[in-house]
């Protein structure tokens, strides 16, 4: 029996309440998280326990941070005092443990909560989720007016390229639309529920429309893939496994490289500099090896 | 007119601020307004956390002392006095709901 298994978090950053369930949901059932990836979150196997999780915010705490902040360390100090043990941080979520029957509950101020929520939110799942949409909208007057206005050497191969352009920028910017219009309505809520002495709402919508997004997205892109080749066109496809396969190399670099300037000590602004300015030449070199290939092989044309 | 940030405090606030009217260590906080208040109130450690950094910065308390990982906090004048202000909003609320029971 295996003692490891990757899920794919689908979980948003605010979604404490969800977050919590699932954790302790899967610890009774024995998996325990190990540690917290892009976008898959490692469990290891255990003796399924009553363990109860818990999450908190540090708006300061970061990434790029070289280690715990003084804040991160001493709410870690108050959280042992009672009882709960850090598991694990994913970006300003500090997430907790605790196999005590009633245990003290992290967070005893429902609107203080709702507030230091959306202070971490501020930092950066709101500008990233923003800049997602600004992309889906460039990538789609981009897409969509090559779609339109195809240039001349366009065959029919680039052509259905624009096309599936289009419906990924559409897909991109409804998923973004809906993760931070989703934002939007949980916060008015649970600031109503809040002022009238309730607690924060839960929320759970968007998993099933992300779920729905991303299966989309994938059955489009093997439904192209896959006209490509029953077309015989499989310099596309080629070219598009090397595109995949690029961007992959990259993120995984670019990871390494942030854990890399961590264990340097840089400070949060210089470790952000120096990974941006890796993933700038990174991307340079790496497509630029790929366009080289495509181009001296003949691949797309 | 948005209410301006602590123009009125939280139980555990009010409590938390209480607490630090003599240096106290914010591990053993959690533990002295569940005393204080028979176990009425409690706080939990991010609610804790959260509060010093705010009053903190808000220049309410001040740290006074770390020792390995006890960080002791004192309060200030400007937390004195948003402790008297709450004391005084309360025994107004309460002589205003005396004077109308009585009516």
């Amino acid at each position: 029996m295996k003692n490891v298994k990757y899920y794919f978090w689908e979980y948003l950053l605010y979604d404490f309440a969800g977050v919590e369930d699932r954790l302790s949901a899967l610890a009774a059932q024995g998996w325990y998280l190990d540690k917290i990836g892009a976008m898959l979150w490692k469990f290891r196997k255990g003796e399924p326990r009553a363990v109860t999780y818990a999450v908190t915010y540090v708006p300061e705490a970061s990434e790029f941070n070289a280690g715990p902040t003084k804040g991160q360390r001493e709410l870690e100090t108050y959280c042992e005092e009672a009882g709960w043990t850090k598991v694990a941080d994913w970006f300003q979520m500090q997430i907790y443990a605790t196999e005590q029957p009633s245990p003290l509950p992290l967070e005893t101020d429902e609107k203080l909560r709702l507030t230091t929520i959306h202070r971490s939110m501020r930092k950066n799942y709101l500008p990233s989720s923003i800049l997602l949409a600004v992309i889906g909208v460039m990538l789609l007057i981009m897409q969509g007016s090559n779609l339109l206005s195809p240039p001349s050497y366009a065959g029919a191969t680039l052509r259905s390229t624009y096309l599936v352009g289009v419906l990924d920028a559409l897909l991109l910017l409804m998923m973004s639309g809906v993760n931070l219009g989703g934002y939007y309505f949980w916060y008015r809520k649970s600031k109503e529920q809040v002022e009238r002495g309730g607690g924060c709402a839960r929320a759970s919508f968007y998993r099933g429309f992300n779920k729905v997004a991303l299966t989309a997205l994938l059955i489009l892109m093997i439904y192209w893939l896959g006209s490509m080749l029953a077309g015989s066109d499989l310099g596309m496809v080629v070219y598009i496994a090397g595109y995949m396969a690029v961007i992959s190399l990259l993120t995984f670099l670019l990871k390494k490289i942030q854990r890399g300037l961590k264990r340097f000590g840089l400070s949060r602004g210089m470790n952000i500099f120096l990974t941006l300015l890796a993933d700038l030449v990174l991307a340079f070199v790496l497509i630029g090896i790929l366009m080289y290939v495509v181009l001296r092989t003949g691949l797309l044309f | 007119m948005p209410r301006e940030k602590f123009q009125t405090l939280t139980e555990q606030m009010f409590y938390i601020l209480l607490c630090l009217r003599t240096e106290c260590c914010g591990m053993d906080m959690m533990r002295r307004v569940e005393e204080m208040t028979g176990g009425r109130v409690s706080v939990g450690p991010g609610t804790l956390y959260n509060l010093l950094d705010q009053f903190s910065a808000a220049g309410m308390i001040r740290e006074t002392r770390v020792e390995g990982r006890r960080r002791s906090y004192l309060l200030t004048t400007k937390g004195c006095q948003a402790l008297r202000k709450e004391y005084e909003r309360l025994c107004q609320m309460t002589e205003d709901y005396k004077r109308v029971m009585e009516e």
